[in-house]
């Protein structure tokens, strides 16, 4: 009853936009989504195939892997935490540093990155017996049919008062108030897109990782945050109850600090709330063809 | 000396410095920035056509800036009712036919009747000059009706019938408020119903739709309920009747476009946007599709037309220029109809639009558009548009509170065109703080401090985008104000009038205004917390150390702000009391003890609930008294003794005044010419062919 039927091939969960952003040339269908999910599991994308994308992005962690940093082949460690790739078809940039703007871009880096998949696109497509074009636009359009919504907070906003318990509820206030976590994580899919620094990199006054540059970062979303542990781009910080600590202290001072980063004085109830309304975005996650039982 | 006078003087004195050298330095942009400021700004069209000649002579060599500055002098000479315009539009034409833009422009102007676009397309004004002229409505099919908010009366969506002079309240308000706030409507396009956003006392907006046949106040069914603090603005109906498309404006200052099923009372959100909305959004004539604005960017000078269907399977770019464009309305041949400033000044633009796609390149279909603001099209294509009637402008006068004399100045301290004004002395009266926002009073506001000694006013730099009533402070440079910052945060902000450095002190939730003043002569500030139907809660905060203390608690109040007597002994504030039909001007001791009631008016007369303000000495406070239909008076409430009527004529005066603190000198917000509002119809502009009808 929550979900609607908008294309073809993607039914969208009550919460995410009904207008779903999708380049003219790669259009959204049943088939498309099927042989990207298919490649989504297929060890064969990685060098010594062992590795596919969901060895990394694993449906049953939302999309991530719980991990601090990725693990690629041959055990190469990453550098960074492993983004929940949920929702990500609205995305206007991607990766930690934002560094691409296309989710046909975006998913073939992986298959490249040498502490990833360490594969070139070419032998990957060779692999699976597709032209790097049909590999791209499949492996996108899988991505762009996961997703997650109709959680308890979307069923709040739509109407059901009762969703969300009264400290749930004074923490959805502390987000859009207080918290000030309505600066960056901002409508449905709970962020700008954009980058921002918010001292995670800054360790004792030194730069541990440039990001997109002095430490920005793009702002993850805050869907399926509850299950999405360790966070921020390095996976420093295991729980949301440290999360929102390091927000209330503003964050680690640096040069370059956001503006919108200050010491938020939250009480240890607001904070209690505050984590209380994050695990009510844990929401109903699908990939794939859709389930019939949404229709 | 006017701001701009200084300004020319300023500029000449540098010419005369710098010479030749500077002005061969000045770019051709420049040149044709400060054309354009002549030719918009100023209306000087002949200084203009001097320097769009110049551009073309000087700066040749950019051809598309050069074709540009044809056309703009065309259009001059245009407005002066001289032939040499379609001499220019021709030469575009023959010589700059590599420049679309500007060839197109001249195509369209030559093809259009020679005579006043007045004249030839039919400008027809069907309701007003008058300050009840709101936006808030659309037209109905028939052109003969139209909604609005009698936010002068008594609140209520109100159905004007334009062809009798007559209105029919929608809604049940019989005093100020009283069961609760409607904003936007939207009626049908069969002309039979009306959506319109209701907020009930305690509650976000929902959205009620309601019959418009039969007689008094029609039922309503709940289409949406309140979602919180949401805003709901509904703005067109589909054509088969079933959906109404609309804006919600949600609490974490994101937008969505929505479409609500009339039958079912589902709400399909089809995408979300930031904190900026949209201006309009229109159905397609068949119902497939909705056309809407969009700002592009963080900036405010582009804002694009797009196009997405019903079933949000696609989304179109109609407009992919950098110019601002606004959707006025999608006429039945499958025109969408837009103002653009693309040409350099705001015309209305229609492209043709087919299978939610644009067919065509945007024709000129009107030059001189006058307004941005649509009330939508009838079913012969009249397009209806709401502009203001005159100019708003700052000025100062001597004033003699005993005897309720005034004097106008010789000249006005600035004229800004579509300006608010919000004027403020500082505390020891040598600076007079006003503000210049978008035509509309909304967008982009900026900030100036004009020194009263030398008359020469200069600009505040701040970041917000938004700001409502700043104030400087007791030391002169630190500028209190509420607004909203660039991410669309309500709150309270310190501004550093000479850094610009923006500062936020207190959050501002969207149901509740805070109305930030300084604590007389100190670096502290109070401000309120009330939500509707709560009490009055007014807090003092510390500037440096944060701290706040509650320092005055009142049920009896609920319009307005509520301030502190000069002496800081004393509270005043307004109450309206629904039973009893009275708005009271009280005044409380801070100490504790009874309050007292200072000025009472009942029946239909109400008190403005925000320009008014405390005399000097603590001793009155001067009120603006409103009825319906009668000309709205100022008044002088002392603390003891009764309340009397100044002779002061106070029709032009449209938004707020300010003593100075030595109690001789008013600033005020004034109308040029006619005061409020306006609603135009402009029929015969769309080609044969392109009515409205679906």
């Amino acid at each position: 009853m929550f979900a609607i039927l908008l294309l073809a091939a993607v039914v969208i969960p009550l919460g995410l936009d009904l207008y779903m952003p999708v380049p003219e040339n790669n259009p959204l269908t049943d088939d498309k989504i099927a042989l990207g999910r298919r490649l989504f599991f297929d060890p064969r994308l990685s060098r010594n195939a062992t590795l596919s994308c969901a060895s990394c992005h694993r449906p049953d962690r939302s999309f991530t892997d719980g991990r601090h940093v990725a693990v690629g082949v041959f055990g190469r460690a990453g550098r960074r935490n492993v983004p929940a790739l949920i929702n990500r078809a609205w995305g206007r940039s991607f990766f930690w540093d934002g560094r691409v703007t296309s989710l046909e871009e975006q998913v073939l880096k992986p298959l490249e990155d040498p502490n990833e998949m360490d594969l070139s696109v070419d032998e990957a497509a060779r692999r699976v017996s597709l032209t790097r074009d049909e590999l791209s636009r499949a492996l996108a359009s899988y991505v762009r049919s996961i997703l997650s919504g109709n959680s308890r907070y979307d069923r709040f906003v739509a109407g059901e008062r009762s969703a969300l318990s009264s400290a749930e509820q004074a923490g959805l206030q502390i987000v859009r108030g207080k918290g000030n976590c309505t600066a960056c994580h901002v409508g449905p899919t709970f962020t700008d897109e954009r980058l921002h620094n918010t001292g995670v990199a800054w360790v004792n006054g030194r730069l541990t990782d440039a990001g997109a540059a002095n430490g920005t970062f793009k702002t993850p979303t805050l869907r399926e945050v509850a299950r999405t542990a360790p966070y921020m781009h390095d996976g420093s910080i295991s729980t949301l109850d440290d999360v929102v600590d390091y927000y209330d202290r503003g964050g680690n001072q640096n040069p370059f600090l956001d503006a919108e980063l200050r010491p938020l004085r939250l009480t240890a109830t607001e904070k209690d709330a505050l984590v209380a309304f994050l695990r009510s975005l844990n929401g109903q996650l699908s990939e794939g063809i859709p389930d019939p039982r949404w229709q | 000396m006017t701001m701009k006078q200084t300004i020319a003087a300023i500029a000449l004195v540098m010419a005369s410095v710098a010479g030749v050298v500077t002005l061969r330095a000045q770019s051709g942009y420049d040149l044709f920035q400060k054309a354009l400021a002549a030719e918009r700004a100023d209306g000087n069209l002949q200084q203009a056509i001097q320097l769009y000649a110049r551009v073309v002579k000087e700066f040749g060599g950019d051809r598309a800036l050069a074709a540009r500055a044809l056309v703009r002098m065309a259009e001059c000479h245009e407005k002066l009712g001289q032939a040499e315009a379609q001499t220019i539009y021709e030469r575009v034409l023959r010589e700059y036919a590599d420049q679309p833009e500007a060839a197109n422009l001249a195509r369209a102007r030559l093809r259009v009747d020679p005579r006043p676009a007045r004249a030839a397309q039919g400008e027809r004004l069907v309701w007003g000059p008058g300050r009840e002229v709101d936006l808030f409505g659309t037209v109905s099919p028939d052109g003969r009706y139209l909604t609005y908010v009698d936010w002068f009366g008594v609140v209520n969506v109100v159905l004007r019938d334009l062809q009798t002079g007559t209105d029919r309240p929608l809604t049940p308000n019989t005093f100020f408020g009283q069961y609760g706030y409607p904003s936007w409507s939207a009626i049908s396009r069969t002309g039979d119903r009306v959506a319109y956003s209701w907020a009930p006392p305690d509650a976000g907006d929902e959205l009620r739709v309601a019959s418009l046949t039969g007689q008094g106040v029609p039922p309503f069914r709940r289409l949406l309920p309140s979602s919180g603090r949401d805003s709901l603005r509904p703005f067109d109906w589909s054509p088969d009747g079933n959906w109404i498309a609309l804006l919600i404006e949600r609490e974490d200052r994101s937008s969505q476009i929505g479409l609500v099923n009339l039958r079912s009372g589902d709400l399909r959100i089809l995408k979300s946007i930031d904190w900026r909305g949209v201006g309009k959004i229109v159905f397609s004539p068949d119902g497939r599709f909705i056309a809407y604005d969009l700002l592009e960017g963080e900036g405010i000078r582009t804002q694009r037309v797009l196009v997405m269907a019903v079933d949000a399977g696609r989304e179109v770019a109609v407009t992919t220029d950098r110019s601002k464009n606004h959707v006025m309305g999608w006429a039945a041949d499958g025109h969408l109809l837009f103002a653009s400033d693309r040409s350099g000044s705001l015309g209305l633009w229609a492209v043709r639009v087919e299978d939610g796609r644009p067919r065509s390149v945007p024709v000129l279909v009107k030059s001189d558009l006058s307004s941005t603001w649509s009330l939508g099209l009838t079913r012969n294509g009249a397009l209806y548009v709401w502009k203001r009637a005159g100019a708003e402008y700052v000025s100062t006068a001597s004033i003699d509170l005993a005897t309720g004399a005034l004097r106008q100045a010789a000249g006005s301290i600035q004229h800004f065109v579509d300006s608010r004004g919000r004027p403020a002395w500082s505390a020891d009266g040598k600076d007079l703080l006003y503000v210049s926002c978008g035509p509309d009073g909304g967008g982009a506001c900026r900030i100036f401090i004009r020194a009263a000694q030398t008359g020469v006013s200069r600009e505040v730099p701040h970041a917000l985008g938004y700001v409502g009533f700043p104030r400087l402070g007791p030391d002169g440079v630190a500028i209190l104000t509420d607004g909203r910052d660039l991410k669309g945060r309500r709150g309270i902000y310190l501004i550093d009038s000479k850094t610009g450095s923006t500062t936020p002190i207190a959050e501002q939730p969207p149901d509740r205004r805070r109305w930030p003043e300084w604590w007389p002569g100190t670096r502290s500030i109070y401000y309120q917390n009330q939500g509707r139907g709560e009490p009055l809660v007014v807090l003092r905060r510390e500037i440096d150390s944060d701290a706040e203390t509650e320092i005055f608690r009142t049920s009896a109040c609920n319009v307005g702000p509520a301030r502190i007597s000069p002496d800081g002994r004393s509270i005043a504030c307004i109450g309206n009391d629904i039973d009893s039909r009275t708005a009271t001007l009280m005044v409380f001791a801070l100490s504790g003890g009874a309050s007292r009631a200072v000025m009472r008016v009942s029946s239909s007369e109400s008190l403005f609930p925000w320009p008014w303000q405390w005399t000097p000495d603590s001793r009155a406070i001067l009120v603006r008294k409103m009825a319906p239909l009668a000309v709205d008076e100022l008044w002088l409430a002392p603390m003891a003794g009764e309340p009397r009527r100044l002779n002061i004529d106070i029709r032009n005066w449209s938004g707020p005044f300010d003593l100075s603190p030595d109690g001789r000198q008013i600033a005020f917000v004034a109308s040029a010419g006619a005061q409020g509002a306006e609603v135009w119809a402009l029929e015969n502009f769309l080609p044969p062919g392109g009515n409205a009808s679906p």
